[in-house]
Formats: structure tokens, sequence, C-alpha cells
């Protein structure tokens, strides 16, 4: 009987014991959820699982930005890792400027290749230089 | 007999400023910033060291609550709870307002540790190790019914991301055994230790809502434009604190509590204070939506921390949290114990430290209660400029959390994508977060407990000091069930 | 005024690019910046420590600008693996190095075979087993010989696994077999402990009966005027420490292989895989200079580490046999799921 109240540790297992624990709590919570999806269904008197009216992205969403974003992101942080902090930084944080105010005149082109190189330069210059963080 | 002069007295100034940059970056923390400092103390006297690493410490702890408040960003783990409320109110224009109230909060926070530390240290080392493994997990475990506090009328999704979280965190290498879980073998040496928290929190926050703001095209500020133009938003004031106060010794009380019990992460202090401070609350629904309360019991339990985690240190060698287990070294590195006999051996140094922690807490009040407001302008700066910087500031956090992990860079991105996709989705993307930040602990705890049992679960009930937070989390679970229920009821009319 | 603003943005960009690829193939440490990876994430243990005191000299040694990055152990054998071999990267670690392979924590791809292995610079002597100051015994040997005589206690010892506090206990433990029997082994049971602070706290709430730790990190703990809960005494060291009389394994009568058994933490420089022979030159060089150099050898005794130059072509011959001759003692030694059975 008091077996029942009993998790018996063995040495080169003990990492599994958490994980089971917290999967099975996991999974019985997964299965509520379920429950009270049907039942909400069914009160309103519609199928579990309709499209419909459900939409992923909000209406008129910004494609470009959103995309732009993503793929911004990794390259970024890949760049960084050949060519370094600095010149990644500036290349990619104006990249993100321009991309997020949209216009493409040579003014504001130019006004975001400044604030990235000023933003970078001065983290580079707190943290890399004074504060000897290492930076990528 | 205290050690303090002008040269002390500015460095102690320099330690806060710094602290407070980089409690207010994103990805960066006081351990990191101490971390950093450290090798530089080689250079001085130990009472210098001493001046400029508690300035650092308390102003570390207290910059989290900038970014919080302003972006809905944490700075730090424990300014989670902060930004519940705060952002919130900088949301309706009352930024500088939420600042001010966070600040005098913290101030009163880290005194009364600073009390306790200078009056309790002994008596409450003694009580710190009474605490074994089992009380240790039962205090994560009442930690964790924050989740069931905070996810009203969705108790089911956010307890099922909580336990997500958990899991989550659970990938990498078991320490016991040094055997790897959860992770798939093409990443077994990225992924060694699992996802590193600050990489996480701040995708989970940070890029999350980079996602969000790009699909609607990045067009406005943060704050609603016809609030930027009308002022008649609410002022600080010191009347905000009317009603408050016992909320305040409470919050600073389980900080501070929290700090002393080694091995408990900072982050819990908060989240604890805040979902007692919800449970004793007046009117709870308020919670969340930018209620003073809140943002008092967050801020005065994570500075709470600063004098708690200092006495276990002091008195038994044994670090509080990981920030006070960085200046272990400082201490090692000038030659000086700290430990069971350091106080009646160093009374000087015992006294400056004191004295130090007092300044570096008036200091901190100072240097952010006035230029705060013109901080908070950041929050008018359009979103299209303010986020290439926060991604900018963001990437150099995650970078440094191990010193030099791309990994943690990508677990950035990754993160902010299911925060993303989570919110799509109407999951609770904050009790996932809990999870994660209480998860390894959680297990830690309990196999220790098991271990020290030979497996038997009746080891959880057998402990008087366990019992009684097992009335505390059955009393703060029947609480939120019942909140639950009414929050349906009301939604439901 | 335009033009002005183009002209410098263009400047500003070429210099910091240019910046970025300045990185020209030299074999010289000479002024270089080296990021120096340790295999511990903590900056108060012995690794960082020793490190840091040894990088300080160094750095000056080598006209390098050296920086000590608390990594852990995985990031840092990965960071070592897949750096370049241009002086830019190294490591600096202990006896984990291979250790962890050794009791199968890491893959063999990380071994001491694919990296080179530079001068050792100082040794750690101390590890050592504690107890608490009421414990019926003074020294392990007592404790084995208290065992025989009451055959219903048992004794827990709380260890770090795969690491050197195991490989002490795994000595120890065949010592035991050897000289008191399996009966008495066998009630030497093993709790698997985390750092030096989660270890004393078991110790003081009676969840075990020794500890394994760092000497100098328990040395208060023993001093008078401690208050009895928090008490502790030395029952055991692995190796020789200067200026104590506390036994060692040695002493107790422990052997290995058939010697006197004693092991000191070795603080090794290790490089990637075919970095050129002139770097490790310079560093042989450099290290044996920093070795006579008495400031540094005084900063390294107040923690009480060795300062023990010892020139990297000898190194290899050594640490590979200390290698091999451990593995035989952990091929031998019962696994933890054993030892931890109480």
């Amino acid at each position: 009987m008091s077996d029942l109240f009993r998790i018996k540790i063995v040495y080169s297992q003990s990492h599994t014991i958490g994980p089971k624990i917290i999967f099975g709590i996991l999974i019985i919570f997964s299965i509520i959820l379920l429950i009270q999806a049907i039942m909400k269904a069914k009160k309103e008197n519609r199928p579990l699982l309709s499209l419909k009216h459900k939409h992923f992205f909000i209406e008129n969403y910004d494609r470009v930005k959103l995309l732009g974003t993503g793929i911004l992101l990794i390259l970024y942080i890949m760049t960084m890792n050949l060519l370094g902090f600095i010149p990644a930084g500036i290349l990619f944080i104006s990249l993100f400027n321009v991309l997020y105010k949209g216009s493409r005149e040579i003014k504001s082109i130019l006004i975001s290749i400044g604030i990235a190189t000023i933003e970078t330069m001065l983290i580079w210059f707190i943290f890399g230089y004074m504060f000897g963080v290492t930076l990528p | 007999m205290i050690e303090f002069g002008i040269l002390e007295g500015v460095i102690a100034l320099l330690g806060v400023v710094i602290g407070i940059i980089f409690g207010a970056l994103p990805g960066m923390t006081a351990t990191m910033a101490i971390a950093i400092f450290l090798p530089l103390t080689y250079a001085y006297d130990l009472t210098t060291s001493v001046y400029l690493l508690l300035g650092l410490y308390v102003g570390g702890i207290s910059g989290g609550l900038v970014p919080a408040i302003l972006m809905n960003i944490p700075g730090t783990p424990s300014s989670v709870t902060t930004g519940f409320d705060g952002h919130p109110m900088a949301m309706k224009g009352e930024g500088v307002r939420a600042l001010r109230i966070g600040i005098t909060a913290s101030l009163f926070g880290g005194i009364l540790s600073l009390v306790v530390l200078a009056l309790f240290t002994p008596v409450l080392a003694r009580l710190a190790i009474k605490f074994s493994a089992v009380e240790k997990f039962l205090i994560i475990l009442f930690a964790m019914t924050v989740i069931a506090a905070l996810s009203k009328g969705k108790m089911t999704k956010g307890i099922f991301t909580g336990f997500l979280g958990v899991f989550i965190s659970l990938m990498g290498v078991f320490p016991d055994n040094q055997t790897l879980r959860l992770v798939p073998s093409m990443f077994s040496m990225e992924l060694r230790d699992g996802f590193q928290l600050l990489p996480v929190l701040i995708g989970l926050f940070a890029f999350s809502q980079l996602f969000q703001e790009a699909e609607k095209g990045m067009k406005q500020t943060m704050m609603h434009t016809d609030i930027l133009k009308g002022d008649q938003s609410k002022k600080f004031s010191f009347k905000d604190f009317k009603g408050q106060f016992i909320n305040m010794l409470r919050s600073g009380s389980i900080g501070t509590f929290m700090g002393i019990l080694p091995g408990i992460g900072g982050s819990a202090a908060s989240l604890l204070a805040y979902s007692q401070c919800k449970t004793f609350s007046k009117d709870p629904e308020k919670l969340g939506t930018g209620a003073v309360e809140g943002l008092v019991a967050s801020e005065s339990a994570n500075n709470g921390l600063t004098g708690g985690a200092l006495v276990p240190l002091l008195s038994l060698g044994i670090p509080g949290d990981s920030t006070t287990a960085v200046l272990i070294g400082a201490f090692i590195l000038q030659g000086i114990q700290v430990g069971p006999l350091f106080i009646t051996q160093n009374p000087v140094i015992w006294n400056t430290i004191l004295f130090a922690l007092l300044i570096a807490n008036i200091f901190m009040f100072i240097v952010m209660f006035y230029p705060i407001k013109y901080i908070a302008k950041i929050i008018n700066i359009p979103k299209n400029k303010l986020y290439p910087g926060i991604v900018l500031l963001c990437v150099v956090g995650a970078f440094s959390t191990r010193s030099g992990n791309m990994v943690d860079v990508f677990t950035l991105v990754i993160f902010g994508l299911v925060g993303y996709i989570f919110s799509k989705l109407d999951l609770p993307v904050t009790t996932f977060l809990i999870g994660f930040i209480l998860g390894r602990d959680l297990e830690k705890y309990f196999i220790d407990s098991l271990k020290g049992s030979g497996g038997h679960l009746s080891v959880f009930f057998s402990r008087p000091i366990g019992l009684a937070v097992w009335v505390l989390i059955l009393a703060s679970l029947a609480y939120a069930f019942y909140d639950n229920r009414k929050h349906h009821k009301e939604t439901r009319v | 005024m335009k033009k002005v603003l183009v002209l410098f943005m263009v400047v500003l960009l070429a210099a910091t690019s240019l910046a970025g690829c300045k990185k020209e193939e030299t074999t010289t440490f000479d002024g270089k910046n080296v990021r120096v990876v340790i295999g511990s994430t903590s900056t108060t243990g012995d690794s960082y420590m020793i490190a840091d005191m040894a990088m300080r000299y160094l750095s000056k040694a080598l006209n390098a600008n050296t920086k000590v990055d608390a990594v852990g152990a995985g990031p840092a054998f990965e960071t070592l693996a897949k750096a370049d071999p241009d002086g830019n990267t190294i490591m600096m670690f202990h006896d984990m190095t291979y250790l962890g392979i050794s009791f199968g924590a890491f893959d063999e791809q990380y071994g001491l075979e694919n990296m080179v292995i530079g001068p050792r610079i100082g040794l750690n002597p101390g590890g050592c087993f504690a107890a608490s100051a009421d414990a019926p015994y003074d020294d392990m040997k007592e404790m084995a010989d208290y065992l025989a005589a009451n055959p219903d206690e048992i004794v827990r010892a709380a260890v770090e696994a795969g690491g050197v506090s195991h490989i002490g206990f795994i000595s120890y433990y065949e010592w035991v077999v050897e000289a008191y029997g399996q009966d008495v082994a066998d009630r030497i049971v093993v709790v698997v402990g985390g750092s030096t602070a989660e270890k004393s706290q078991m110790l003081w709430d009676g969840n075990t009966d020794i500890i394994f730790a760092d000497y100098s990190s328990l040395l208060q703990y023993t001093e008078e005027g401690v208050e009895d809960q928090l008490k502790m005494k030395f029952v055991a060291l692995l190796d020789k420490i200067d200026g104590t009389d506390i036994p060692t394994f040695a002493d107790l009568g422990v052997t290995l292989n058939g010697a006197p058994f004693a092991f000191s933490k070795e603080f090794i420089i290790y490089l990637p895989k075919e970095t050129p022979q002139a770097f490790v030159d310079e560093l042989d060089q450099a290290a044996l200079e920093i070795s006579k150099d008495q400031a540094f050898i005084d900063d390294m005794a107040k923690q009480k580490y060795k300062v023990a130059y010892l020139p990297s072509a000898d190194t290899k011959t050594h640490i590979m046999a200390k290698r091999d001759s451990l593995d035989a003692l952990i091929k031998a030694a019962p696994s933890l799921d054993v030892l931890t059975v109480q």
C-alpha cells in the first residue's frame, strides 16, 4: 500500500522523473481544455472546429513589415557572426529603420543610417569598450 | 565605526547609476554588472569595493522597473510583475506617476530589508537553514499559485501554459546525473543547459511585441495620441501611498524573506508578493489594469531582496541569490571570508556594509526620482524608430547572458515567435513565463526531497513549516478558483 | 550640408567595416585580444579565480589583452572545438576536461586528442571531506572503523557526480572494500549534491554526514567560535596542503594502482586543434616567466593554490597518463545507481 505513495529514485534515471510528471499534468489539462471546448461548442450550438470566422492574422495586416521583421532578424544574427557586431549592427538597424519607416526617399534613408550608426556605436562604446562586455 | 568619505560617496553614486543602466536595459542584470566590475575591485581596498558593488546591486535591482513600466519589457526577471500594472498606467499617460510610485516603493522595500538585515541577521540565518528541500519545494509551489491568480477567467489555459513553461524549462542537462533530456540530439551541445531565462524573457515580451507591431504596421507611438496631447493625467503625489502601508510592509517582508532563503530565485519574491497582494486586495479585479497596489507590491518585494539576500551571505557564507553569489568573490579577492564569524570579527566592515546599503538606496531614489520624467519621454518616440533600437539592445543583452553565445540570440527570436503565436491563440504568455522561471527549482527540490526520504511522498507532509505552507497554498488556490468563478459569471451577464 | 553629412556617413561606415576586417594572421599573442573561456559559470570558484589571477600576469608577459569568460563546461568545450587556431581563443580548465568524458557526460569529440595541450599553470590541492564537528569519528579511517564496529549505522556522503569529488569518493570506497570488506563499504551511501553552499546546508540540516568541498571554502566553519549547529571538521584531504596536519588519503592508506593516492586539480591551458607550435612555445615561455614572479605566487598562496609550471610537452604526457590511470578506477568502481541506494 505504502508503495503507491513512493517514487523510487534510481540515480541514472532521475532525470526522467520531473519531465514525466509534468508531461502527465500537461496531458490531463489538455483533456480538460478539450472537454471545455466541446461543452462550449455544444452550448452555443456550433461545430467544434470552425475556422470560418477565424483569421490568424489581423485584418489588413502589414505583410511586408511582418515578414521583413522575421527575415531581417535571422539575417542580422547570421551576419553578426560573420562581420562582427559593428558592421552588422549598422547595416541591419538601418534596414529595420527603413523597413518600418516605409519611405524610399533618400533623405529618410540617410537619417535611418545615421540613427543606426549612432545607436550601434554608442552601445559598442558603452558596453563593448567601457565595460568590456563580450560582443559578437 | 563606519568608513565613509567623499571618494566612497562618489563611487557609490557611480555604482548606483551604472547599476540602474544595467537593470534598465533588457537582458542586462545586476548580476552581470557586478561580475563585470568585480575584477576592477582588485585595484581598490575593501571599503571602496563595498560601496561600488552594493551601489551596483541596488541600482541593478531597481533599474528593471523602467522598461517594465514604459515598454512592458521587464528589465530584469524580478520586475516581471511590475509591468502588469505599471504598463497599463503608462498607456493611460501616467508613466511618470507609475515610475515614481515604483521608485518610492523600491526605496521602502530596500530600507525595510536593510533594517531586517541590521537587526535580525543571526536569528534569521538560523531560521533559513531550517528550510530544507521539502519547504523550498512547497514555497516554489506556493509561488506557482500566482499562475492561478493571474489567469482570471482563463484558469485552465493559464495552468496549462504554466506547466508548459515548466516543461520547457526542464530541457537540457539534469544537474544531478549530468544526463541530457528533452533535447533533439542535433542540438545536444547548443541546448546542453536548455534555454536561458533572460533571452526567453525578452523574447516573450519584447520580440513578440515587435512581431505584433510589425503586423499592425508600426504606425503610432505606444500611447494613444489623444492622451498624448491632453495633459489631464494624474500626477504623482505621496498621497498615492495612502492605504498602501500594509501592502508595502507585507510585500517588502515577502521579498526580504525570499532573499534570506538560499536557492530560491529573486523572481519568486515579486511573484509571491503580487499574488498575495491580490488575495488581500479590496478590489482584486482592478489588479492588472493599472492598480497602484500591484505596482507597489512588485517593487517593494524585489528591492526587499537586496537586504534579505545579504543575510545568509554574511552570516552563513551562503549566497541568498545569484547576485550575492558574485559578491562572495569580491570578499574572497580581498582576503575576507564571509561566514559565521564574519560579523563578530569584522565589525567595521559590517557597519560599513549597512551604511553603504543605506546610501545606495538613498542615491537610487534621488537619481531616479527626478530625472525620470525625461526618461519617460521614450514612450513618445514613434514605434518605427523605437523598435530597431530595442532590437539592437536585446541582441546585445541576450548575447552577453553567457558571455557570448549565439544560441541565446536565437532563443530570443524563437520565444518571440512563441509569444506571438500564443497571443494569436489567446493563450496567456505570463503564466508560461512564470512556469519557465520556477520550473527548474520546482523539479530540483522535488527530487531532492524524495532523495532524502528514500522516495516516500509522505515527506511533503512530515514537517511543521511545510504544513503551514500547504495551508497557504490551499488558501491561495481556493481564493483563485472563487475569483475565477466570479469572473466567469460577470462576463456572462 | 547634406553632402557633408553623406560624406561623414560613408567615412564612418568604411572605417568601421575596416575595423571589423583587420584580422591579420600572425602566429603570436603579441597585441592580440585573447578570449579565455573557462569550464565553470561561477565567478567565485577556483576555475575563475585561478584563470583570473593567471591571466592578470600572463597578459603582461604575452603583451596581449586577455578576457576571462565564465561560460561553463559544455560551452567552453564547444567554443574551443569551433575556434580558429589563431590565438584569439584559448581555454583554461582543470581535470574536468577529461573526467567529463571518462564519466560519459560529454562526447568523445571533445577529448584531449582533439585539442592542443598547453602548459600547466597551477594546482589546487584543496579537495577535502568534512563532517559535522560532533560526528563520532575524526578522520575517514576512524569512520570506516566506526562502521565496522556499529553494523546498524550508515554514513551518507554528499559528492558531485562526474567530477573530482566522484573520483575521491570511489577511490575511498574501493579502499574500504579491500580493507574492511563489502559489508562496511555498502553502508557508505552517496547523496548526489550540487554546489558547496548546497552541500553545507545538507550537512547542517542532517541530510548528509560528510561532504566533499574545497578546503579554503570550508576552513572558516572549522574555526573556534562557530556555533555548534554550523561547526565542521575536516576528515580527510585528497592531497597534502602546506601548513595543515589533517590526514590525507595517502596517510590513511588509500592507493591508486598500487601507489599512494593523491589528487590535485591541475589548471592547464588548452588551445584549439591544429594551433601552430609557435603559440604554444610563446605560452610556455610566458608561463615560465610568471611562475617565477613572487607576486603571482603570493596571490595564489592566499587561496591555498600553488603555482606549478610544467612545459606543454610534459603536461601532455602527464595528463594523458593521469587520465588513463583514472579510467581504470572509474571502470572498476560500481555505478552511482548502486552507490546511491539507501
